[in-house]
């Protein structure tokens, strides 16, 4: 549901970060966890409606899903919660700290053509 | 070519949340953020809140919703100040507070002679959990009537709300919400979270809810504000 506000921030903050006279933008990555509850194909769909007119027109949109992964506070296991159990699965402590799968990022963009020297 | 960006969707929202959270601590003022999915009865539990407080610690409300003054009215009469918000300026009416918003109602409420600020999120479990408004602490409401299987549909919420209020408990014997499993729910996603069972409609654990807000009320004064000049 969110995802209208999270694609105005990635265009904000992609446009915001593209050095003077950079070509044509051919692709934005992002990182997005799984715990955000965004929907890649939500935000592909605002991302086709709100880019145009922006420095990102005509970019493709490449998101990374990010697992969530979880330290255990007692006995420092590392493991991936992917049946939304937030407990060690090592020795059941409750305390367990999120490493990944809050992401919201804009992690680069990739434009259409290289960097042409001389020729 | 390939342009390392790496910056955070939200950097921008945080950033005014903290602003926000200075000016309430400069001020003294102790904020939670209500946030529930619609018809959970936040306003209830506000409007029993704000009489059951009689005073002890004064008390304004910021008011998020799509649309309508509703909720405004309703407390209008219990004499508190309260700011209402509509999200609909924006484009299908924002699912959300940010961190904008409540910074421009900010100029609406006097804060000055105010312990404690409510912002009534707007009716949602999903897009609130992800959007820092500058508040001290998030507080759920989950109603029986909405089943007891929640905790595993919206883990984030469950996962950043410090207290989660039970609301409607007078409905349990009417409704197939087994307290049990809740519980488990709960624990299965955030072991550490605080649950008080209440209802806004019999005035059932309120006292309860009080109580934990004058805690933390008082735990917040004792500290050094952040920021604060």
């Amino acid at each position: 549901m969110h995802e209208l506000s999270i694609c105005l921030g990635i265009i904000e903050v992609a446009a915001g970060a593209l050095p003077a006279g950079m070509p044509r933008v051919s692709t934005v990555s992002v990182k997005i966890g799984r715990l955000t509850g965004v929907v890649a194909d939500s935000l592909r769909y605002y991302f086709g409606l709100f880019s145009p007119g922006t420095p990102l027109a005509g970019a493709t949109l490449v998101i990374e899903e990010v697992p969530i992964r979880g330290r255990c506070g007692d006995c420092a296991a590392d493991f991936t919660i992917d049946t939304l159990v937030f407990t060690c699965p090592v020795c059941g402590s409750g305390f367990v700290d999120l490493l990944s799968g809050r992401e919201l990022q804009v992690v680069s963009v990739d434009t259409a053509e290289e960097m042409v020297h001389g020729s | 070519m390939e342009v390392s960006i790496l910056r955070n969707v939200l950097d921008a929202n945080d950033l005014i949340a903290a602003e926000n959270r200075r000016v309430f601590d400069a001020r003294g003022c102790f904020v939670v953020n209500l946030m529930s999915a619609p018809g959970s009865g936040k306003t209830s539990i506000l409007e029993r809140t704000l009489r059951g407080l009689d005073g002890r610690l004064k008390a304004g409300v910021i008011e998020g919703d799509v649309l309508g003054t509703l909720d405004a009215d309703r407390l209008a009469p219990l004499g508190v100040p309260v700011v209402q918000i509509n999200t609909d300026p924006h484009f299908g009416g924002e699912c959300h507070l940010d961190a904008r918003m409540i910074r421009n109602a900010l100029p609406e409420l006097k804060l000055d002679g105010l312990d404690l600020v409510f912002i009534e999120n707007v009716g949602n479990l999903v897009c609130p959990a992800e959007f820092r408004v500058g508040e001290d602490r998030k507080v759920m409401v989950l109603s029986v009537a909405e089943g007891d299987d929640k905790a595993l549909k919206y883990p984030l919420m469950f996962r950043v709300s410090h207290l989660l209020l039970l609301n409607k408990v007078d409905l349990l014997s009417h409704v197939d919400f087994d307290p049990v499993r809740f519980r488990a729910n709960v624990a299965r996603v955030n072991p550490g979270l605080p649950v008080i069972e209440l209802s806004a409609r019999t005035g059932k654990g309120i006292d309860a809810w009080i109580g934990w807000l004058e805690t933390e009320v008082a735990a917040a004064k004792g500290r050094v504000p952040c920021g604060a000049i």
